[in-house]
């Protein structure tokens, strides 16, 4: 950029960035400085800045085992990592197969088929919720993973993310594999497979946290305690009487642990994943 | 011997083959789990469906369009998320673009920061509801008490109809802003350096230089970015959902936590899919309206 900044110049950008930090953290700190403490330092330190300084007074991690022998927090997670790798593996083969075959396959209404696609993804998923439960009932499936799992797997997103990457690919690449004699579907998992690694990346991540994420559909389709995932386990924090702030944000604490932990080994895939959709879900 | 032709048309028939083999796993999921849905909410509308009286399913007309006109919870939660709407954009499109600016810096240790303002997005709006509902708490919770120590206060907060929605707009701004103020931060760097180069040559003060040049710059991003903080704001639903339950008196019912509602706690399909027809047409003249804005924007 423009000319070196000189000392004094890079100490007042340290000292305006480390306050708009600790302001714009605020919620968290508290949240995972609170988490170790119990609610009578809790009460004592949140009328100064001591709220956002951790005491370590005592076995520092009593709420986390507190709040998880009173929520089943540990089996809701499970839940949730099963439910949605089975997702994101069979979203990842539907999702860039269609891709694919959108970039480079020839067949009959292709143009048609991917305005189509394209067209649907603007419906907004609040449109279809009540028709797509009213669908999940018919078929039997309330109350079980498959609910959850079945309409999460295809995503007009993920199709056209997946084709535009593919099209960037050099079509050479396949007409040697093509004059070998290999057949589309070895052709596509041995040679583009591997070249887009990157997008298959991009798209494990935002389908993880997206589902990780989600709250609204299990509420309506998993009523049974034991199938329950990680955020349906969460929001029953509010129901345990009589109310406990620690435990309360140890378990919040916990369930953000494994999103934060793959956000940052992943997060320059994540990075791409935005710039490339230009929004959430 | 087969002519040329038909062994063209042979390899064509084959690629056909697997181009349509490739798509058909996500065209049925799509067609069973979007398609089908989006025209039964259309179908449903006309109807008094009910999902525990699926027999006593009969069509109605217009019945529940008209019902809806006279619905004083749905017009009021139209209202509600049109304000969410209105106040959320621009609080969120400013935090973003501060945030851009403060971060756009070579200075070491910058992703650190750049982290620690995108981390809120990657929060569960569970766990921010959660969190946010204990630090309004108008009894003891956190803001009250820290701006109690200094003589400010006691607000209500979520517990006041004048005050909710907004405790919910800050919340939800300061949860989605560091999306966008990533997309900000791209294309800040994507204004060529020159032209700031050439504005301070010319003796451009620093406020001058961001109005003439980041301004102007940033201005299809700014379009694009507000437009898609609009969709996603129309739905809103999980904040109040875990914060207020749409409360107190109505003041932060949405129009989808009232489709839910309707529709799945009341179980009136019908009734909600008439809600949802109208949320739809709404959302389709929003990204209209964003497609032809983006449009216009890239041609220029």
């Amino acid at each position: 950029m423009q000319r070196k900044m000189t000392t004094s110049r890079k100490a007042v950008n340290y000292l305006v960035l480390i306050v708009t930090a600790l302001v714009f953290m605020f919620p968290l700190l508290w949240m995972i400085m609170s988490s170790f403490k119990d609610d009578s330092a809790i009460f004592t330190d949140i009328t100064s800045l001591k709220a956002f300084i951790p005491s370590f007074q005592q076995d520092i991690f009593f709420n986390y085992k507190e709040v998880i022998n009173k929520l089943p927090l540990l089996q809701a997670m499970l839940n949730s990592f099963g439910y949605i790798a089975v997702i994101i593996v069979l979203g990842l083969v539907v999702n860039s197969m269609a891709g694919y075959a959108f970039a480079r396959l020839k067949f009959p209404k292709k143009n048609l088929i991917f305005s189509i696609i394209l067209a649907v993804m603007i419906i907004p998923a609040q449109t279809v919720m009540l028709p797509q439960f009213s669908i999940v009932y018919k078929m039997g499936l309330s109350n079980s993973y498959l609910a959850l799992i079945l309409p999460a797997i295809a995503s007009p997103m993920y199709i056209f993310l997946f084709r535009q990457n593919f099209m960037g690919i050099p079509e050479s690449i396949e007409e040697a594999a093509k004059l070998d004699g290999a057949s589309a579907l070895r052709t596509f998992f041995q040679l583009i497979v591997p070249l887009a690694k990157p997008v298959y990346a991009t798209v494990t991540i935002l389908v993880f946290i997206a589902y990780w994420n989600d709250f609204v559909w299990p509420v309506m389709v998993i009523s049974d305690t034991a199938k329950q995932t990680i955020q349906m386990a969460l929001s029953s924090l509010f129901n345990i009487q009589p109310v406990n702030y620690g435990n309360v944000m140890a378990g919040l604490t916990i369930v953000t642990i494994p999103v934060l932990i793959l956000f940052l080994a992943m997060q320059k895939y994540y990075v791409a994943g935005i710039a490339s959709t230009g929004a959430k879900n | 011997m087969k002519s040329p032709a038909a062994a063209k048309r042979k390899k064509l028939t084959k690629e056909n083959w697997t181009g349509l083999a490739f798509i058909t796993p996500a065209a049925i999921l799509l067609f069973i789990f979007l398609f089908i849905p989006f025209l039964m909410t259309l179908g449903y509308s006309f109807t008094n469906y009910n999902i525990l009286k699926p027999q006593a399913m009969e069509f109605v007309g217009l019945k529940n369009f008209i019902k809806l006109t006279q619905d004083t919870v749905f017009m009021k939660s139209i209202i509600n998320t049109f304000v969410f709407v209105l106040l959320v954009v621009p609080l969120q499109v400013c935090l973003a673009l501060g945030l851009a600016l403060l971060i756009n810096k070579k200075l070491k240790g910058i992703s650190v920061f750049r982290m620690a303002f995108f981390a809120p997005t990657v929060l569960s709006l569970v766990v921010v509801s959660i969190l946010w509902t204990y630090i309004y708490n108008p009894n003891n919770g956190l803001l009250n008490s820290l701006l109690g120590s200094v003589g400010i206060g006691p607000f209500k907060f979520l517990n006041d109809p004048k005050t909710a929605m907004l405790c919910i707009v800050i919340l939800s701004a300061w949860q989605g802003c560091g999306f966008q103020m990533m997309i900000f931060l791209s294309g800040l760097q994507d204004i060529p350096a020159y032209l700031y180069e050439a504005a301070a040559v010319d003796g451009a003060t620093p406020f001058q230089q961001f109005r003439n040049i980041t301004i102007p710059g940033l201005r299809n991003i700014t379009v694009f970015i507000s437009l898609s903080i609009v969709v996603s704001a129309f739905q809103l639903i999980v904040q109040p959902m875990m914060m207020t339950g749409g409360g107190p008196q109505n003041s932060t019912m949405t129009i989808v936590y009232e489709i839910y509602q309707t529709g799945f706690k009341y179980s009136q399909m019908g009734y909600a899919s008439a809600m949802a027809f109208v949320f739809t047409v709404l959302v389709l003249i929003i990204t209209l309206i964003q497609n032809k804005l983006t449009s216009k924007s890239n041609e220029d």
